[in-house]
């Protein structure tokens, strides 16, 4: 089947691909040993495979070649056979499907990641990626598929990689969606459609970590954000593990069943992942093979991405602003920081500017005598560990433009192209290999144009140069320059004017380096301020400001109110902390207080949590909110930690933001009442001063309501069995780290039971095992959730014994 | 050449790098369970960069000629013996050891003490982890000069171990201590052998001439079998 045809065909019908190639093998590999060798020693076994799907209707047939990366194949000691392993696969799928289906030369992941969340660097993962693509381009695969892709970095590296080694021929992208509906490291369908098509991949789609219920969502939010063909290849349903196998249990009927909702999702190509089965395949041709695929008209918008979310350009959506403050230009502390590759003081300024409203940051790393690409680099990968932002890299310098985009995951903005050929066609290829938006600055051959009228002609000649390298129009961004009122005065009604023109005439964004305005005068604010607002009132769409200044910021956000960018003023309303102007029903507010409050106790958000307590005042008693909200979300909480869904810090968060609550509660309820389930001592025993665990473990219990009396680290017996006696607590809890204090702890307990039978113990810590704890007659908690509902049980349990008495 | 090794001694100031997947490990992070949460990452980068400017890492150590007697490993000119029989066996080749200490410094304590008083209890356990983060590392680099001065005698040289670890009783803590000079860097130990400030690391590194160095899994030696992280480092 000719290349050519591909892409004809995907818009004529839809397409079935095949289905597992690893589940159907799991039987003939040794568990330990490399499928893709199967190529090598039995060709027959992966041929009847392939031979299987074909017959099933499968229209696109993939290579067993899922894994046969240096990388991969090394740790099965065949890392130099990459050529003659993919090599081999092509051959026999050749053999089973001839030219009755596409052949796909899969590509699948590493196994490592990526920088900056790994230490695999980008350079080195888009070699092994081109080497593994190269091999199969060369062996006559019709297209290549990129699958099960966890992380956007690596992605990013395989997509490059094929794309240049494809020689032409279609290359289709997918990752895996497993967090919810985000990939293992947190990008999510929209951006990960957003990065892709910035790469210019020819299809791009899920698969695995999903079965197909769930994957109908994901389709339908990357259709929503991008003229793509999608491709979908969801798993059969749940694993099991069944006698030491997975497997899976969705069959082939019900499989098929949501083939068709994939369909007017928008899925172009269907196929399967982990255990689909020939069967599978003939059930989804049956349903969906050949439908026409349903016509998407996404709005065509501007985009950019960081890893983990994408902005748009939407006409009516508030203005994002560029944050223009990573500039060593006249910043002594920036330059130092940047020589000495101190990289914190440049993630700390990224994360201000975001804190105080940047939506992008302006990346600018140039001090003379330092290698820029290095540099950039460096600060590229250190500020996207400190700010999930999209980012603009700023530079005259190709191979630093180069390194950051490089290294960026996500989408990037080019800072910036002049409409020079030579400036052009330099930085538009890397534009477009990068799959990055680009800012052109309005200087041609003769420097900046003083009159508008020139400024257009500029910005036209960059526009209609940009396009003919296939960089779409929404990806567009023109500065035509702020010059300084304190130099050229005139010029700067000359640039709002250009901005006009340009935004009417040629269709695109525009941006505006706004502080420039007022070089060389004083008060530079309030100029600045004023500027800010006449642009945006011409229209400018994406100024690149100070986010520190609140005057610039307040401004920016009352004109987004006056030019209809912020609907119902909103955000404004937001940020100022006024009275929504529609206010709800009583009992609306209510049901919304009640729901943020446990949402604010589940994500540990104790920032926030005393507001929405606070809305609840007079409606809700102190005693209901804890008991029937903060109690039942630290629940939940501590049930997400005993899974390992949630780890230390997102527990103590919960923590705080629970015992902020219940402070402020506590102040609102009657004198003498009390919301206290009873008291716990605690101590980390004599000679014993590592006492994180017991801290810990106070946290979290005097935020489920106890009383804690916490006496501190290296306290002996007599402290701990004196304040046990006065207190009477409904629980002693005892911490020791080190086999040397577990005598202390002993011997505690035996002095607390020789003076009070009736107080119960609890012991933890390092190397305290729950047979030490029942041998000296304590009750043991492995960590601070296990602590909780010992101390609640033990609670319980007394309160029994109490009532009986009162009887 | 003998006497050259006998008295390889140091100690100094050394910068570390955290690894932030090891901090995330302490705090139990499991790559694919836990759910990714950006504002506890964000709070986790905060917080190293906040414990990497209080902690003041330190080391010193000095090398031993050591011998096999019937009750175990002796080093010259000391009255220390290991009879730990880990140690015995890991010592096996060694013909020299060298006792190191290390430690991130008493402040890093305080400011997780004030932390935990302040209720900042998120804040207080991430710098615990970053701690024993920054002290593991902070040995790693010692263990790096050691392994350079040995390679410049023609030795190689064991993993360390340190008391406390494979049965090994920590009453040696307060000899090794004194032998490596943890006096000298403000190391100091308490009634119950464990070091002051938290934070800090005795270890000995045996010196051989003997093939590679001991790659035996760390979790081997180790006998506390309801550790969390048992069979993962």
């Amino acid at each position: 089947m000719a290349v050519k045809n591909f892409y004809h065909e995907i818009k004529q019908r839809v397409l079935i691909c095949d289905g597992a190639m690893g589940t159907m093998l799991q039987n003939a590999v040794e568990v330990g040993k490399c499928p893709e060798m199967l190529n090598l020693i039995k060709p027959h076994i992966v041929r009847k495979v392939h031979e299987e799907y074909v017959e099933a209707g499968a229209d696109i047939i993939l290579t067993n070649t899922f894994g046969a990366n240096r990388l991969k194949l090394k740790e099965y000691g065949v890392g130099h056979e990459v050529s003659k392993i993919n090599q081999a696969a092509v051959r026999i799928a050749r053999e089973a499907c001839g030219d009755k289906s596409f052949l796909a030369g899969d590509i699948g992941p590493t196994g490592q990641l990526v920088e900056p969340l790994g230490d695999l660097s980008f350079d080195t993962a888009y070699e092994v990626f081109h080497e593994q693509a190269e091999a199969l381009v060369k062996a006559g695969v019709d297209l290549i598929i990129i699958e099960t892709m966890a992380d956007l970095q690596e992605l990013r590296a395989a997509v490059i990689a094929a794309r240049n080694a494809a020689m032409g021929i279609p290359v289709i992208a997918q990752m895996a969606f497993t967090e919810g509906i985000r990939s293992m490291t947190g990008t999510d369908p929209e951006t990960t459609v957003t990065v892709l098509q910035g790469l210019g991949v020819d299809a791009a789609g899920a698969n695995c970590g999903k079965g197909p219920e769930e994957m109908i969502n994901i389709i339908k939010q990357m259709a929503g954000a991008s003229t793509l063909p999608l491709i979908v290849q969801p798993n059969a349903g749940l694993p099991r593990l069944v006698d030491g196998k997975t497997q899976f249990d969705l069959e082939p009927e019900k499989m098929a069943a949501y083939a068709l909702d994939l369909v007017k999702a928008g899925a172009n190509i269907i196929g399967g992942c982990c255990g689909t089965t020939p069967q599978h395949i003939r059930a989804i041709v049956s349903r969906v093979k050949g439908l026409k695929p349903v016509r998407r008209k996404p709005k065509v918008l501007g985009r950019l991405a960081s890893r983990a979310h994408t902005i748009t350009f939407r006409k009516n959506d508030p203005t994002h602003v560029i944050g223009e403050r990573i500039n060593p230009t006249g910043r002594p502390d920036l330059q130092q920081a940047l020589k000495s590759r101190n990289f914190s003081v440049i993630s700390t300024e990224a994360r201000k500017q975001v804190e105080h409203g940047a939506d992008i940051l302006d990346i600018n790393v140039g001090v003379t005598g330092i290698d820029e690409g290095e540099l950039m680099k460096g600060v590229v990968l250190s500020v996207q560990q400190a700010v999930d932002v999209p980012l603009s890299i700023d530079t005259k310098n190709p191979r630093a433009l180069e390194e950051g985009l490089k290294n960026f995951a996500g989408k990037a903005l080019i800072n910036s192209v002049e409409g020079r050929e030579e400036s052009l066609s330099t930085i538009l290829p890397l534009a477009k290999s990068y799959g990055a938006a680009v800012i052109g600055l309005t200087i041609g051959g003769k420097g900046i144009p003083e009159k508008a009228e020139e400024r257009f002609e500029v910005a036209k000649y960059i526009v209609d140069t940009a396009l003919s390298y296939g960089i779409p129009r929404e990806d567009i961004f023109i500065d035509c320059l702020t010059l300084s009122a304190g130099a050229q005065q005139p010029l700067v009604e000359e640039t709002l004017k250009a901005l006009a023109m340009i935004k009417e005439g040629l269709g695109v964004k525009t941006v505006l380096g706004v502080s420039n305005v007022s070089h060389g005068l004083p008060e530079r604010e309030d100029l600045n301020a004023a500027f800010l607002s006449m642009a945006l009132a011409a229209g400018l769409d994406l100024p690149i400001l100070n986010p520190h200044s609140r005057k610039i910021m307040n401004i920016l956000r009352a004109c987004d109110v006056l030019i209809s960018r912020d609907s119902n003023a909103r955000r404004y309303i937001e940020v100022t902390k006024a009275i929504p102007i529609t206010p709800k029903h009583r009992e609306d507010v209510e049901q919304d207080a009640r729901k943020q409050v446990y949402q604010a106790v589940l994500n540990g958000d104790r920032d926030n949590i005393l507001e929405f307590v606070k809305k609840l005042d007079g409606r809700e008693a102190p005693f209901e909110i804890i008991n029937k909200i903060i109690i039942p979300a630290l629940e939940v909480v501590g049930d997400m930690y005993e899974k390992g869904m949630y780890f230390l810090p997102q527990l103590m968060l919960a923590a705080e933001t629970a015992k902020k609550a219940f402070t402020y509660l506590k102040g609102k309820m009657p004198e003498g009442a009390s919301h206290h389930r009873g008291s716990v001592v605690m101590a980390t025993v004599k000679g014993d001063i590592h006492d994180i665990g017991k801290n810990i473990v106070a946290a979290i219990l005097s935020q489920h309501g106890f009383k804690v009396i916490d006496l501190g680290k290296d306290v002996d017996a007599e402290t701990i069995v004196g304040r046990a006696l006065q207190e009477k607590p409904c629980v002693v809890g005892l911490s020791a780290l080190m086999t040397t204090t577990m005598p202390q702890m002993e011997k505690t307990v035996k002095m607390l039971k020789e003076a009070d039978r009736d107080i119960p113990l609890m012991v933890g810590g390092a190397v305290v095992t729950r047979e030490f704890a029942k041998g000296i007659g304590a009750f043991y908690a492995k960590d601070a959730v296990e602590a909780v509902s010992v101390t609640k049980e033990l609670f319980k349990h007394i309160r029994r014994e109490e009532g009986r008495g009162t009887k | 050449m003998n006497r050259m090794v006998y008295g390889v001694k140091a100690k100094g100031s050394i910068s570390v790098k955290i690894d932030k997947n090891e901090v995330l490990r302490y705090l139990g992070f499991k790559r694919g369970r836990t759910k990714e949460d950006k504002r506890v990452k964000d709070l986790i980068n905060y917080t190293i960069e906040d414990v990497v400017e209080v902690i003041k890492p330190r080391y010193a150590f000095d090398t031993f000629r050591i011998k096999k007697e019937p009750q175990g490993i002796v080093a010259d000119d000391t009255n220390l013996v290991i009879d730990c029989s880990a140690v015995v066996r890991l010592l096996d080749t060694s013909r020299y050891i060298t006792i190191m200490v290390v430690t991130v410094g008493k402040e890093l304590e305080t400011l997780i003490d004030r932390l935990f008083k302040e209720g900042k209890f998120t804040e207080g356990s991430i710098a615990d982890a970053v701690g024993s983060e920054a002290v593991e590392k902070a040995a790693d680099a010692v263990n790096d000069i050691v392994k350079e001065r040995a390679a410049e005698m023609g030795y190689h040289i064991t993993k360390r171990f340190s008391p406390g670890y494979g049965g090994w009783n920590l009453k040696v803590q307060r000899k090794l201590l004194e032998l490596s000079g943890g006096c000298d860097i403000g190391v100091t130990v308490n009634e119950n052998d464990m070091l002051v400030p938290r934070k800090s690391v005795t270890a000995v590194i045996g010196w051989t001439r003997e093939g590679q160095e001991n790659l035996s899994h760390k979790c081997t030696y180790c006998s506390m079998n309801s550790c969390g992280f048992k069979g993962e480092l």
